[in-house]
């Protein structure tokens, strides 16, 4: 029985049923099961307008709050578009100072959220320059809502 | 409030007890491939079995005539019946294709179901007296239905009707299932059920996706009194009471303290129950009006800040030690390529606890059982404790 580990017992199985799950495959099943909004480029790039008409007036909380928390984008017809909404609210992180006042307005989901993008922003390179800042909200969501905050995201299958 | 007299120390085992189970006196629990059977409280040793070839993923006695169930990795199942001269062994044969996670009988000892990680398929298993064999029948929700779950863990019969069963998998999905065997059940206990008319074997009554985030669902309990609501607990460290009937959360909590998931539940009263699993610790819940979970207390002998304090000695120590290891890179490299290449799990040895004689689990609880006014957890440990509530 050497090598036991590396043997694709599901490749044995003549039928399909025991597929390996993907990233791709999980985001679809939510797709179809209506719980994932697929955003159409219009409709995104409505919301990164409105985001990015309040972040050029320096209105940053109030986009972080009104905007971010509230409307996920977990999947879009336009992986572009996808990137540039979250180079908007990596702007708008970064550019936030109050951490301590926001963090008070945050429920649990809206924290929940705001980490699974500090998380995506953390792990693209064009973002990691600003990663001192971004650790400083990871940081944040921790203290308040304890290590929990951080299963919840490795759980979740709903992925930024 | 310091309590440590509560909890007591029965059991201290070499490997990790994956699963046990208390009924009339008797005590079986698993130390991987190997079923030991115990009288309880003497704690003599009357039994061992080795009938399966691979780990004992669980273990459940039968209320009605003590016949044990144990479940394996080796996709089979054995019932142990007792008799005047010791236990007689019968094989299960399923056709699953990978391992059985979870088995439970229901009240009357007539069948059992199995979970498995086979496509989270459901198995029935009764005895076929005709042909003297149990039989094993599966019950397969549709691939849109699952979505991609695979591995079923948490089931539970309906306290009602002793037919339907409720049953999570790891990606969250929750699905009711009618288990109806002409032989065996009774029509008329059915009536006035909230799910649903008619209950042909293998129905699929209802079918829901509990929180929408995919998280595994570790276990499932009915409420004893209302079979139209659940408990559920998910890998991410939640506690739903959820309305199973109109698929709604009702409630969701979360053990702030710790932040871990928890493995098993089990309701001592018809409002309280008890969870346990990745916190080392059982704690107690209960349900107010319907509406809301709230958490009573830590059984754990000491309250939180007192058990860290009482293995914090050990602990420190051993946390330093590890500092130490892993100061050097090529030490830990080698620790993970062992991990890898050898399957060493260091992590999961009881054998470096084994002098450890607390009556508190210093790794995750794996399993818990509850009798009129005593609760007995077992763990990874190796350890099986006793609290009184």
């Amino acid at each position: 029985m050497e090598d036991w580990r590396k043997i694709d017992i599901d490749s044995l199985d003549s039928s399909t049923r025991n597929k390996r799950l993907t990233q791709d495959s999980i985001l679809n099943n939510f797709i179809e099961k209506g719980i994932i909004h697929t955003y159409s480029s219009e409709e995104l790039n409505n919301l990164i307008g409105e985001l990015s008409g309040r972040i050029s007036k320096n209105d940053f909380s109030s986009s972080l709050l009104d905007i971010v928390v509230k409307y996920p984008v977990y999947a879009s017809q336009d992986p572009e578009l996808k990137l540039k909404y979250l180079q908007l609210v990596n702007n708008c992180l970064v550019n936030l100072k109050d951490i301590d006042s926001i963090m008070k307005q945050l429920s649990q989901d809206d924290a929940d959220l705001l980490l699974k993008y500090c998380y995506k922003i953390m792990s693209l390179k064009q973002f990691q320059a600003n990663g001192q800042l971004i650790i400083n909200w990871v940081d944040k969501i921790i203290i308040k809502y304890g290590q929990g905050a951080v299963l919840r995201y490795i759980t979740d299958r709903k992925t930024i | 409030m310091v309590n440590n007299n509560l909890s007591k120390l029965l059991l201290s085992l070499k490997e990790p007890i994956r699963s046990f189970s208390l009924n009339n006196n008797i005590l079986a629990l698993s130390q991987e491939e190997t079923l030991l059977i115990y009288t309880y409280p003497k704690l003599e040793l009357i039994g061992s079995f080795k009938e399966h070839d691979k780990r004992i993923t669980s273990i459940d006695i039968c209320q009605a005539d003590g016949k044990i169930l144990t479940t394996s990795e080796d996709r089979t199942c054995v019932v142990y019946a007792p008799g005047r001269s010791g236990y007689t062994t019968s094989l299960v044969v399923t056709r699953f294709l990978k391992s059985i996670n979870f088995g439970k009988w229901n009240q009357s000892g007539g069948k059992f179901f199995i979970c498995s990680a086979d496509m989270g398929q459901l198995g029935v298993c009764y005895f076929d007296h005709e042909t003297n064999w149990w039989i094993s029948k599966h019950i397969s929700p549709s691939p849109t239905h699952l979505s991609g779950g695979s591995l079923t863990q948490g089931a539970s019969w309906d306290p009602e009707n002793d037919v339907l069963v409720t049953f999570g998998d790891n990606f969250g999905n929750l699905t009711t299932v009618s288990t109806f065997l002409k032989k065996l059940d009774d029509k008329e206990r059915l009536k006035g059920s909230p799910y649903g008319e008619k209950f042909p074997f293998g129905k699929i009554l209802k079918e829901s996706m509990p929180n929408a985030n995919g998280a595994a669902i570790n276990d499932v309990a009915y409420l004893p009194k209302d079979s139209s609501k659940v408990v559920i607990l998910q890998n991410d460290g939640s506690i739903t009471l959820f309305d199973n009937v109109n698929g709604t959360t009702i409630t969701r909590v979360f053990d702030s303290a710790s932040g871990k998931p928890f493995n098993k539940i089990e309701f001592i009263s018809a409002t309280e129950f008890i969870v346990a699993g990745f916190n080392d610790a059982p704690l107690l819940y209960t349900i107010e009006n319907g509406s809301s979970i709230k958490f009573l207390k830590n059984l754990s002998g000491a309250s939180k800040s007192n058990q860290t304090a009482k293995i914090g000695g050990q602990q420190a120590g051993a946390e330093e030690e590890e500092e130490q290891q892993f100061a050097s890179g090529i030490q830990a490299l080698k620790m993970f390529k062992d991990m890898d290449t050898r399957g060493k799990q260091q992590a999961y040895s009881p054998s470096s606890s084994s002098n450890d004689e607390t009556n508190v689990h210093v790794m995750p609880i794996t399993d818990i059982s509850f009798d009129t006014d005593t609760l007995i957890s077992s763990g990874l440990d190796g350890k099986l404790i006793e609290y009184s509530i």
